[in-house]
């Protein structure tokens, strides 16, 4: 049975149709990369699959269960993990209190009202255990707040992680981290991958190509093509829409040959 | 190498400044409910007055404390709290005029309907945020009100006069003001210790993280509503023992215990004092409560005579003495600045004078 099935999806602002009859799965075990050029419609697809948007057509099902109509924080009791494009952190915690308070949701009541939870060492264990795969180790007791921006991106990516999800959809987990640093999250998500099935957004070429078994290629809300990474390296309507674009395609192709 | 110096527990609470947990978050509340514990001996016996007053603050630094759970922690501005305070003060004198006086009985009863109209209040508004919020808290808090003025049988506008305290199994405990000051100032040490104990809680966390990003909870799996609703019920209760206290001291129950004034006081006191540091409740009681009594005071009784007016009336002294009278009457028209000072040199309330420190 398929982690998460998306079909016929649609949705219009006004005029402009920002997803436009989308159907994609995601399988387990693998990683489907959603790739396309800005405003291509990717984030609105991401936001349709938690709830946050509600899609004029179409539905959503985790695991064969439809959850088109379903709340967010439903949604995300099943199983569905996310990250944001813009980071979405509670910034007056801690690194560690963010990874805890994600685990606390699915670990027991958060209806406990007299135990003191900073003294719940199974939770701070778990939360620090996360906390130190992503490399934010050294960081663990400061303020979010304090974080640079590739810290705040790692912990986003930690916080999906400990909300130990069924799928877990990833909005441009790499943007913004430095160039030394994608090496070791690209093997962290190619780690997770085999616990938890991914649906990757990102406009780094050479993470998505190393990482997907499939990739979708959506351009103004429509999916101009589905298929393995070679066969969307050689696919010639979406090296046109990507020529036209930036080129990025036939760079990394280029640089993969 | 790291893993010996770092220790997720110790990490678990917010960093603050200087590291370590915060000194003021310790002694400000040791501070407080010492120098009320002494106050009666520094009084002397028979100084009511001051009692009843100091009685008073700390009957509204229980009300803004309870509100602090839902204003300060959960980011919502209940412009109805103070419909708790009035409840909780009818059903002891709506009990007590059918001749049931027992706190023992009263108690759980104040408990369970402050409770069922927080139910009620919080189902219709925690949806809601922003002004709507506001504005929804605000109509429920007159309906408590006009509810209570047409209540013809149990005085109405005038309010009610109570046959006397409650007993405490069956004793006149409360009848002597200091046993009843001590009564209340033990009441609030509880609650702030159960609210600390709740605010460091799970669910307390919860409603921490509501506080930060409310679709951050929605996407770890919060229902962030129910969370919210829940501290609402609990706040709600607590204020109602709040309006037991306060029908207690005055022995008497009036609709003008629960105006929409009241509920901006209770505001105003979380302002001064600090939100979401439930000491600042207490500080901010004592501050507000004290204007009150101090700014009249100041203006009519010291001010006033300094300069008296000349032969014949009229001039300066004359006029001087208008001000003054204006002012004492209308103490409220210092507060405006006192809020200003506040907002613009400590920002976060009182509290964060006497250290800079996180969140509790
Ligand atoms: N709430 C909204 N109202 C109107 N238009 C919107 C709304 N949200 C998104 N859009 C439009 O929908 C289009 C797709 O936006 P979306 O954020 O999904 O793109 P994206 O593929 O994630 O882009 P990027 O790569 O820049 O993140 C854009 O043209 C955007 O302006
Ligand atoms: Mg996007």
């Amino acid at each position: 049975m398929s982690a998460l099935v998306v079909d016929g999806l649609k949705k219009r602002y006004g005029g402009l149709t920002v997803t436009d009859d989308v159907s994609i799965t995601v399988e387990e075990g693998e990683i489907h990369a959603v790739i396309g050029p800005n405003g291509a419609g990717k984030t609105t697809l991401v936001k349709q699959i938690c709830g946050d948007v509600a899609p004029d057509e179409g539905s959503v099902s985790l695991y064969g269960r439809d959850v088109t109509h379903y709340s967010v924080h439903r949604r995300a009791q099943m199983g569905l993990g996310r990250t944001f494009q813009i980071t979405c952190l509670l910034e007056g915690f801690t690194v560690l209190e963010n990874v805890a308070t994600a685990l606390q949701a699915k670990r027991g009541s958060s209806f406990r009202f007299f135990r003191p939870v900073a003294t719940e060492r199974a939770l701070n264990d778990a939360a620090f255990a996360l906390i130190a795969r992503v490399g934010l180790a050294e960081r663990a007791g400061e303020r979010v707040a304090n974080l640079s921006h590739g810290e705040h991106r790692k912990l986003e990516l930690a916080v999906a992680l400990a909300t130990e999800p069924k799928v877990l959809l990833l909005d441009e987990p790499l943007a913004g981290t430095g160039p030394e640093e994608v090496e070791p999250l690209i093997v962290l998500l190619g780690e997770a991958r085999k616990s938890v099935p991914i649906l990757l957004i990102d406009h780094d070429m050479h993470a998505v190509f190393s990482l997907a078994h499939r990739v979708t290629v959506l351009v103004n809300g429509r999916v101009i093509a589905t298929g393995s990474p070679a066969e969307i390296r050689t696919n010639p309507a979406v090296l046109e829409a990507y020529l036209g674009e930036e080129g990025e395609l036939a760079h990394t192709e280029a640089a993969g040959a | 190498m790291a893993d010996t110096t770092l220790d997720p527990a110790t990490m678990a609470a917010p960093q603050r400044a200087g590291g370590g947990p915060s000194m003021a978050a310790i002694v400000s509340p040791l501070l407080f409910f010492a120098l009320f514990a002494g106050l009666p001996f520094l009084l002397g016996s028979g100084d009511t007055f001051v009692l009843t007053i100091a009685s008073r603050i700390l009957i509204m630094a229980l009300a803004a404390m309870s509100l602090d759970l839902i204003l300060g922690y959960g980011a919502m501005v209940s412009f109805g709290h103070a419909a708790f305070i009035g409840i909780g003060a009818y059903v002891i004198g709506i009990a007590s005029e059918h001749g049931m006086e027992e706190i023992a009985i009263t108690l759980p009863m104040t408990l369970a309907i402050c409770g069922a109209f927080a139910l009620l209040m919080g189902a219709v508004s925690v949806r809601t945020s922003g002004i709507q919020f506001i504005m929804i808290t605000l109509a429920i808090g007159q309906m408590a009100y006009f509810g209570a003025t047409s209540l013809a049988r149990y005085g109405g506008d005038d309010g009610l006069t109570l046959w006397g305290r409650s007993l405490v199994f069956d004793t006149r405990l409360l009848g002597d003001t200091t046993t009843l000051y001590y009564v209340i100032l033990a009441t609030l040490a509880v609650c702030y210790v159960l609210l600390s104990v709740i605010v460091a809680s799970r669910f307390g966390r919860v409603l921490r993280g509501i506080n930060e990003s409310e679709k951050r909870m929605e996407a770890l799996g919060y229902p962030v509503d129910r969370f919210r609703l829940t501290a609402f019920v609990i706040a709600g209760a607590i204020c109602g023992v709040a309006g037991i206290l306060l029908a207690n001291l005055t022995e008497f129950v009036s609709p003008a215990y629960m105006t929409w004034d009241r509920s901006a006081d209770l505001i105003i006191i979380l302002v001064i004092g600090g939100l979401g540091r439930l000491h600042g409740a207490l500080w901010g009681a004592l501050v507000l409560l004290g204007l009150e009594e101090a700014i009249p005071w100041l203006f009519s009784d010291i001010l006033a005579p300094l300069v008296s007016p000349v032969e014949g009336g009229g001039g300066f002294g004359a006029w001087w003495q208008h001000v003054c009278a204006v002012i004492a009457e209308n103490w409220r028209v210092i507060l405006g600045p006192i809020l200003v000072l506040v907002a613009l040199y400590a920002r976060g309330g009182l509290v964060t004078l006497l250290g800079r420190e996180g969140r509790a």
